[in-house]
């Protein structure tokens, strides 16, 4: 045997790990005179584990392999048109651009998906032309074709995937493939399919992500239209269809939206945007933050924090004596910039409460009262 | 409607990271992504008791303080502290079962027993396993019983000690009085834990993150640290494993929160399966490698 061969099954009895960094000397090596042993390899059906070898060995030589690859794309054999169209796409040799567009051609349905596939993952946006015209193939290579544009990208890839959001049987694709390419105006063009049918989460989802990924937001009318819509998305199984309904529900600046925002501020993920929301309703959100509050939900020091953000500050003394600390300094603190005999009455009372904070804000507040000052303007 | 500030003007994005970075740091805790508006909510009362006006001040204030007491009250303020009476369930009847196993072990030996209760919240956690070990009898003669917990927050710690709950920590007993009225005194919707169940259970406030806590509880049979790994950073979980691997004993017991797992993240335990639950226990391969390392 030769020494070439005898090195690569060398490689057969390794762990993953010795393999891994043996494959990554030898191709630091330039070893193309091992091509001829890997092909063979690739082509040994039954044999799982030369196989994955060559295409471990493939792949760490890189552009080194790419001209054997595109040799072996005009093969006799489909299924080694397919691993070399794979190993094309991972390389992403460009040079490879012209031999993966004519595999689009290919007699071989599967051949043509990984050539789609391939030229996905290359991202030239030359391809976009050739892969827009597959999107008349069979439906695998077609989705395909949606999942290589949304990867791809730019102005033109984005056009030919805003045109096919029309086609109702690959539109959860094409939302999908959107959420990673697309801009401004793919807003406006998903907005259209939010709430509608089964991919109305997906439609919301890709325009939640574009909208927070370019810094806009949908007009607020549109936001107005589809709040029933919302509030069932954020219900969804979907978490990530949840966490698109309720960032939607907090740009709304609708009162009716208040009670999910709520609700949403005791989910990890989802607390930021619920602040948001609940802020920017401002007072409008108060009946409900204050229902909430007078109910034994979680959450309480947050609620009371926006109530008294809110300015709401004389709906305070009703929970002075809540049983959560962080809302009794809350209380305490609002209540300094009350000036009534009943809110005095109550920070004297909070100022021996047994939690040295809330102690510590009633003190504050009465020193303020006395001096006759407000609240310090920023942090409240 | 009221204008708000928005978050950049309430914090600027410097002010947000050199705080997240000093709390996870100092706590493990990871705050993930932009939470700004969650940040300042929570903790803007102290800039008011302080009297500070920017988050930059707050910072200053807190690593220039030797106490470090203002460092506490900030992690104290961003974590969860929801907890309740004989939280999930089939994790403590695993451990009923594995007391006895316990128990067996350390006959004719020294009768002591040992369990940890880390981000021990208000108690709840600390007093169930308590009264799981009163309940099963094992341990009444003769046995020194001691039940720990540990918690940064201050004020779940104070609430610890008093004993004294409201409806809340207990709704996962479904209105079961019986077992309520036998631990409890029950007072307008106040619920004290007799003092007999308290007595051998003390609360700490510490990071158990703080490797240094551990030397001087060692050897412990169980611990429970359950729902807090969630919050908390990999290189930071892995700390604490190895915390947690020195202070067991060789046959001891980690119990985490069901929804967390310690699976490929570290070599020093191993999952064992028991009936609807995992225990963690001590990988004696790994720690053989370590000690053949070290030799
Ligand atoms: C959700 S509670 C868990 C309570 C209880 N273990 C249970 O499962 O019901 C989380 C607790 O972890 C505490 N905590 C978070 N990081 C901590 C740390 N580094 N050291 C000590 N306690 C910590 C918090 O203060 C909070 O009380």
């Amino acid at each position: 045997m030769d020494e070439n061969q005898d090195r690569l099954n060398r490689l057969r009895t390794k762990d993953w790990w010795s393999r891994k960094k043996e494959i990554e000397e030898l191709a630091a090596g330039h070893e193309e005179r091992h091509l001829a042993v890997l092909e063979s390899w690739l082509r040994k059906g039954e044999d799982h584990l030369s196989r994955n070898i060559a295409m471990e060995v493939f792949r760490a030589l890189g552009s080194g392999a790419t001209a054997f690859l595109v040799s072996l794309l005009s093969d006799s054999d489909a299924d080694i048109r397919i691993f070399a169209a794979n190993l094309i796409g991972d390389i992403g040799d460009k040079d490879a651009l012209t031999a993966l567009i004519e595999a689009l051609e290919d007699t071989d349905v599967n051949v043509r998906i990984a050539a789609i596939e391939a030229l996905g993952k290359m991202g030239d946006a030359r391809a976009v032309g050739v892969l827009a015209r597959r999107l008349e193939d069979s439906p695998w290579s077609v989705m395909a074709a949606v999942d290589a544009l949304g990867r791809i990208g730019g102005d033109e890839a984005r056009t030919v995937l805003h045109r096919f959001l029309v086609r109702g049987e690959y539109r959860g694709m094409t939302c999908e493939a959107l959420e990673r390419a697309g801009d401004r105006a793919s807003v406006e063009q998903l907005m259209q399919y939010v709430g509608r049918g089964e991919i109305g989460g997906l439609a919301l989802r890709a325009l939640v992500t574009i909208a927070e990924r370019e810094c806009v937001m949908p007009s607020p009318l549109f936001i107005a239209e589809t709040l029933p819509v919302l509030k069932d998305l954020v219900q969804s199984p979907d978490a990530a269809v949840r966490r698109a309904a309720l960032i939607a529900l907090s740009w709304a600046g609708k009162a009716d939206a208040a009670p999910c925002l709520i609700a949403a501020l005791g989910d990890d993920g989802l607390q930021e945007h619920a602040i948001n929301g609940l802020m920017a309703l401002g007072r409008d959100a108060v009946p409900d933050i204050i229902g909430a509050l007078r109910g034994r939900g979680g959450q309480r020091g947050i609620l009371a924090k926006i109530l008294s953000m809110t300015g709401e500050v004389h709906a305070f003394p009703e929970f002075a004596g809540d049983a959560d600390s962080e809302v009794r300094t809350e209380a305490a603190l609002a209540l300094g910039t009350v000036n009534t005999p009943e809110a005095k009455a109550l920070l004297v009372k909070l100022s021996a409460d047994p939690v040295d904070e809330v102690k510590a804000a009633a003190v504050l507040s009465l020193q303020l009262m006395k001096g006759g000052a407000g609240n310090d303007g920023l942090s409240r | 409607m009221t204008a708000f500030p928005d978050k950049k003007t309430i914090m600027s994005a410097e002010e947000f990271s050199s705080l997240r970075d000093l709390i996870e740091r100092e706590f493990g805790i990871l705050l993930r992504g932009d939470r700004r508006l969650t940040l300042h909510t929570k903790v803007s009362h102290r800039l008011s008791i302080l009297g500070l006006s920017t988050y930059k001040e707050y910072y200053d204030f807190i690593v220039a303080d030797p106490t470090r007491e203002e460092l506490f009250i900030l992690a104290s303020h961003i974590t969860n502290n929801e907890t309740y009476f004989f939280r999930e369930r089939p994790q403590l009847d695993a451990l009923a079962e594995i007391l006895q196993d316990i128990k067996r072990e350390k006959q004719g030996g020294e009768q002591r027993l040992r369990i940890l209760s880390l981000a021990s919240s208000s108690g709840e956690e600390a007093y169930s396993l308590n009264i799981l070990i009163h309940e099963s009898g094992l341990f009444a003669w003769n046995w020194d019983v001691e039940i720990i917990g540990i918690d940064i927050d201050r004020t779940a710690v104070s609430k610890a000690h008093a004993a004294t709950y409201t409806a809340n920590s207990f709704r996962s007993l479904n209105g079961d009085m019986s077992r309520i009225q036998r631990y409890f005194t029950v007072e307008d919707g106040r619920y004290e834990l007799k003092r007999a169940y308290a007595k051998n259970v003390e609360f700490r406030h510490a990071n158990i993150l703080d490797s240094g806590l551990y030397a001087g509880l060692a050897p412990v049979d169980v611990i429970f640290c359950r729902n807090v790994l969630i919050y908390m950073s990999d290189p930071a979980t892995e700390r604490l494993v190895s915390n947690f691997s020195s202070a067991l004993t060789e046959t001891g017991y980690l119990f985490i929160g069901s929804a967390e797992s310690l699976i490929q993240k570290t070599n020093l335990f191993t999952p064992e399966y028991r009936e609807k639950v995992i225990v963690y226990r001590k990988n004696s391969e790994a720690q053989a490698d370590a000690g053949q390392q070290r030799t």
